[in-house]
């Protein structure tokens, strides 16, 4: 151990804590939004860092340390316990397994004034009342169960907080992850094994994760034949290191540049017969330098201990949140990729949707108003016979049609109801390409059939967007300029609008008289003549000198049309569909979180550098 | 049992197979495929000459080799440890030479000894939940080779997850033995509450534990009744015939595990209850949507058309008499364009539907949902259409027909004659009157009656056509309901799966028939248990 405990826990605490913040803040966040993504999420290990406590918690000056008994069925975890906090909680095999829920005790003497969530955040605390508490299956993970033990060991450096886990390795798989729980948590650990199962798989996995994460670790093997339990223990212990010396995992390193190999190796090793009523003198070291099992445990420098876990779990935490950083930036990168490319087949869709409808109607009715508003009195007279006539016309011909509940001429004439028409019978088709497009797009969420038919069925009953009347009144502002420049100009408008009224007026006429209403023909005949008029009357205007008006105008109606034809697909087919979501992980993969993040890796990297390199 | 029926058996699984060629982009049906073939595998592998193999499988230190050298009756003859864990490197086999060639283990792999079993191997295999994957690859080989399996745990290993998905695997493939052995180190416990509870977790598995196939034993008393009980099942005299019997049955196992396992029937079931969901979900649709098209105003409006000309066509086949002229002079106009041009009308008002091409459309998505075979494009909605059209239009002229035919409109005819007639008869009896009085009539006479009659039969043509258009609005013919078989893709796919998992079922419960039958001649104390239900 390169450090020097008192001097420098305190300074490392202080060091780390904002970036821990940092990390406990951002990382559970970022692994919502992975997850979110990529559903199961494998490389979720940062519930490390939540378990990470902030500070030493100290109880009458000396600190709290964690101690906690792990290891397979079997092995004897509960009655060590027992014998040495002198409680009685459940222990034996007549049931397996026996402990279903962990349960941490502190001495009697301290118990009162225990900050317990201070020493296990993110767990659900709750005060042992009796053994059933242990033995209820159904205890969920982060439930851990509180009490005290009359201290005969006390520790002359620390106040030892000893826990009991459940076993890793029964078929009551629920008891794995409260094991794999506590093991994040606990400062220093008791690997308590029987011959049996020693080098079992389980027990090897969980034998590393060990080595890793604690800051001190007593491997007891137990149950062991009375007449050679020396010499069994032995020749098991001398296998152990070998098998671990084959295994290329027993070469990482711990955060002080030692391999775990080394750490197993320098880990006292302690061994007890199988013998009917166990007692604390029944376990021995196998070492002569070593001294009892009790002495062991409780002579450890607790700040050491404390401090080399809390490198261990930053150096862990470390690992798992530079991973999730490293999948949230590519997941980023992904998400807003899918994004743009969503958004440029939607800004295409919009621009087929658009199409040429420039309602000329519209411009026509203007430039009506205008002349209402600016007919010399002269021509009022002059056509005042042939308006009487085509007016009259006109009304007779509403009356008709109305009688006979056909469309309304003013429809017909402004040309909504057509352009409205072709508009929705185009976005019905386009919203199929796009359905058809998104089913193929790699990376969007798989969208079953009747998700998209009932998303599109819903929003192909949405009124289309309204057309938006800034653009009508920025048109009519630049025809009012226009006229007024043009006083000549305007006269010959005057002329060729009362024609067309007559011309309009007798064309529907000779329409309903010849068609028998407005049919299909009708309305044909409708678009080919208002186009026809629309088409003459812009090379009109283009002589007159109005073209640059009206191309502006059918330009930005153009412009207006597609952008609120985006905002709709957008905001009511792929919203709903997929778009809402991907926005949402989006910015919560929110790109300052996951720098904020990397940046605190690399701080706590550092510091941890620098403490290896502080002199013990 | 004979060897034919296993025969028809494995002739009704391997059509299975090929149905299963449906679902091979599915999970669920690729899984069934290839749990079929795997046991099509195992069952093909089938020697009658190998003999009997019986292994020892279990976690580490549970005493496996040391049972095997119990039972070899050589003390040590499968080393073991009472420290050093994983001490069987390889499988330990008692097997004679003729026999050692049906064992998958090289020379190499595993340590073969002189048999000692009749008709039967013996194996002590390596840890199953060791560090070492040599051991654990060598223990899980020998276990596939095996027939019976001798199970041996220990007090405190009992729950252990790891042999205990292991034992799950194989559990209804395999005829089991099970052992807990080292009952002596547990002191505090006494070994009735450990044999129920050792009972209980066999049954949590789906074991119902015969005591004739459980053994508590404790290497120490190598003398008790339950290691002699053990010694003398595996020791007892295997017959040839009954090693072949048990192999039919491990093969019809294989066949039950291979329908059994991994829930693919259950998935494929529910893949059928959501496709015939999906395709009634369908069928209303493509109802609602063509009801709408065929009561739409310009398709009604064809339909009368169609209707009235197509009565008209079939009254002038009735004798008309007075009301010829009309009837001549209609049917110059009247012909069977009408019925063309309404089916032409449905075709097109069909065709342009959105929701009828939606229909289409999606019967291939859902197809493509399930990962099921489907067509690039919905080729059924052109003959939708056109059959559709074709079917309103045959519909117009059978009810066009029928009103033809009707009495009322020969009430009809006869009412429009009735007025000419009249007139007729009186221009009739003036004739003849005079005639027999001795006065002919003048020529004009008989003009102005010709006219007087044509104008009489006026009203009744009127009246006729008055009536027959009021039958015409009347008798529009509503439009089929049935639209479930247009989609013939998906009803194409739910036959398939629905025989597909009927002849699973069938053989399912003719394989469980051949097993039941089996039983009785494999007795559980010499062949040992099997798991009964199929988790």
């Amino acid at each position: 151990m390169s450090f020097k405990p008192n001097n420098n826990i305190d300074f490392f605490l202080h060091q780390t804590r904002i970036h821990l913040e940092t990390l406990i803040a951002g990382i559970p966040q970022l692994n919502l939004q992975i997850k979110n993504v990529a559903g199961d999420f494998s490389h979720d290990q940062s519930d490390i860092l939540e378990q990470i406590p902030l500070t030493v918690t100290f109880v009458h000056n000396k600190p709290v340390v964690t101690l906690a008994f792990c290891g397979p069925s079997g092995a004897g975890k509960s009655t060590i316990f027992n014998l040495l906090t002198s409680l009685n909680i459940p222990a034996g095999g007549a049931v397996r397994p026996m402990t279903h829920a962990s349960l941490a005790v502190a001495p009697e003497s301290i118990a009162s004034n225990m900050p317990w969530s201070q020493l296990f955040p993110g767990f659900d605390l709750e005060a042992f009342t009796a053994n059933a508490d242990l033995r209820n299956p159904s205890s969920p993970a982060d439930r851990l169960f509180t009490g005290c033990y009359p201290a005969s060991n006390t520790s002359q450096d620390f106040w030892p907080c000893i826990i009991d886990v459940p076993d890793f390795n029964t078929t009551s798989v629920s008891n794995w992850e409260k094991a794999d729980h506590m093991l994040k948590r606990a400062d220093s650990a008791i690997f308590t094994v029987y011959h049996e199962s020693y080098k079992s798989q389980k027990t090897f996995s969980i034998l590393k994760k060990v080595l890793l994460l604690s800051g001190s670790v007593v491997y007891l093997l137990t149950k062991l034949d009375p007449d050679q339990a020396m010499q069994n223990a032995r020749e098991i212990w001398g296998d152990i290191l070998q098998s671990a010396e084959v295994d290329p995992d027993f070469q990482q390193k711990r955060s002080d540049g030692t391999t775990l190999l080394e750490f197993l190796k320098k880990t006292p090793f302690y061994f007890s017969p199988y013998v009917r009523n166990p007692s604390l003198t029944d376990i021995k070291p196998l070492s002569g330098h070593n001294p009892s099992i009790a002495c062991q445990i409780f002579g450890q420098k607790g700040l050491e201990i404390l401090l080399s876990r809390q490198l261990q779990a930053v150096a862990s935490g470390i690992a798992s949140s530079e991973t999730v950083c490293r999948i949230a930036e590519n997941n980023k990168k992904e998400v807003s990729d899918l994004i743009s490319r969503i958004n440029r087949q939607i800004e295409a869709t919009a621009q087929r949707i658009t199409g040429e409808e420039f309602p000329v109607f519209h411009i026509l009715a203007m430039i009506r108003t205008l002349l209402e508003e600016n007919r010399p009195a002269f021509l009022k007279r002059a056509f005042k016979p042939l308006l009487m006539l085509g007016s009259g016309l006109k009304s007779m011909f509403n009356t008709v049609k109305n009688a006979i509940g056909s469309i309304s001429s003013q429809d017909i004439v402004s040309g909504v109801l057509i352009r409205n028409e072709l508009e929705r019978t185009r976005l019905q088709k386009e919203v199929e390409r796009l359905l058809h497009e998104w089913r193929n797009t790699p990376g969007l969420k798989p969208l079953s059939t009747e998700t998209l038919r009932n998303v599109s069925d819903q929003f192909l009953k949405i009124e289309l967007p309204p057309v938006d009347s800034e653009w009508e009144k920025s048109v009519f502002q630049s025809l009012r300029e226009w006229q007024s420049g043009n006083k000549n100009l305007w006269l010959w408008f005057n002329v060729v609008n009362d024609i067309l009224v007559l011309f309009g007026t007798v064309g529907f006429l000779a329409d309903f008289l010849f068609g028998g209403g407005m049919g299909t023909l009708g309305i044909v005949a409708v678009i080919g003549g208002s186009s026809a008029t629309g088409g003459m009357l812009l090379s009109l205007f283009n002589n007159m000198g109005l073209g640059s008006q009206i191309l502006q105008a059918h330009k930005s109606w153009k412009n207006l049309r597609q952008q609120e034809y985006i905002k709709h697909l957008r905001e009511h087919f792929a919203g709903p569909l997929f778009l809402d979501e991907l926005n949402k992980i989006d910015q919560g993969l929110d790109a300052g979180l996951i720098n904020s993040c990397t940046a605190s890796c690399e701080h706590l990297k550092e510091i941890i550098r620098q403490n290896e390199q502080t002199p013990a | 049992m004979n060897r034919h029926q296993l025969d028809i058996l494995l002739a009704r699984a391997s059509k299975l197979v090929e149905k299963c060629e449906l679902l091979k982009n599915n999970h669920s049906g690729r899984a069934l495929q290839f749990n079929l073939r795997e046991s099509f595998s195992f069952c093909r592998n089938e020697n009658p000459l190998k003999p009997l193999v019986i292994s020892l499988i279990g976690g580490t230190g549970v005493g496996k080799s040391f049972i095997f050298s119990s039972l070899a009756g050589t003390p040590g003859i499968s080393p073991s440890s009472a420290s050093v864990r994983g001490f069987t490197c390889k499988p330990y086999i008692a097997a004679n030479k003729s026999d050692r060639a049906f064992l998958p283990f090289s020379d190499n792999e595993a340590e073969f000894l002189p048999g000692f079993l009749e008709n039967a191997i013996l194996i002590d295999t390596p840890d199953l939940d060791t560090i070492n994957e040599n051991n654990a690859r060598l223990a899980q080989e020998a276990i596939a080779a095996s027939d019976i399996i001798i199970c041996v745990t220990t007090p405190d290993k009992r729950s252990d997850f790891s042999i205990n998905q292991n034992i799950l695997n194989w559990a209804s493939r395999k005829r089991w033995f099970f052992v807990m052995n080292k009952l002596d180190l547990v002191e505090d416990v006494p070994p009735e509450i450990l044999k129920n509870d050792f009972s209980q977790r066999l049954r949590a598995i789906g074991f119902s534990p015969e005591p004739s196939a459980m053994f508590f034993i404790s290497a120490r008393q190598a003398d008790s009744t339950d290691f002699t009980r053990l010694k003398n099942a595996i020791l007892a005299s295997h017959s040839q015939n009954q090693s072949l019997l048990l192999r039919k049955e491990a093969c019809i196992r294989s066949i039950l595990y291979a329908i059994n396992s991994d829930d693919t029937v259950i998935s494929i079931n529910k893949l059928l209850g959501e496709l015939k969901n999906n395709l009634d979900v369908l069928g209303l649709r493509l109802s609602a949507a063509t009801d709408s098209i065929l009561n739409s105003a310009s398709v009604r409006k064809a339909a009368q058309d169609a209707l009235l000309q197509n009565i008209f066509i079939t009254a002038l086949r009735r004798p008309s008499f007075f009301l010829f002229p009309y009837f001549f002079i209609l049917s110059r106009f009247y012909h069977q364009t009408s019925t063309a041009t309404l089916e032409n009308v449905v075709m097109d008002n069909l065709g342009q539907s959105p929701d009828i091409h939606n229909c289409f459309t999606d019967e291939c998505r859902y197809l493509e949902d399930h990962n099921l075979p489907f067509p690039g494009h919905a080729d059924n909605h052109e003959t939708f259409i056109r059959t559709t059209s074709q079917k309103v239009s045959g519909q117009i002229e059978r009810t066009a027909q029928i009103t033809g035919e009707n009495r009322m409109v020969g009430f009809y005819i006869f009412l429009g004659n009735l007025l000419p007639a009249i007139v007729l008869w009186q221009a009739f009896y003036r004739s003849i009157s005079n005639w027999i009085a001795g006065i002919w009539l003048p020529s004009d006479f008989f003009v102005h009656a010709g006219f007087i009659i044509m104008a009489a039969s006026i009203p009744g043509y009127l009246l006729l056509a008055a009536a027959l258009k009021r039958l015409s609005q009347s008798l529009l013919p509503a439009p089929a309901a049935q639209h479930n078989q247009q989609f013939n893709h998906m009803q194409h796919a739910i036959e398939a799966l629905e025989k597909l998992l009927h002849d699973a079922s069938l053989l399912s419960s003719e394989c469980s028939a051949a097993i039941s039958e089996l039983k009785d001649r494999l007795p559980e104390n010499t062949y040992g248990i099997t798991q009964s239900d199929h988790l």
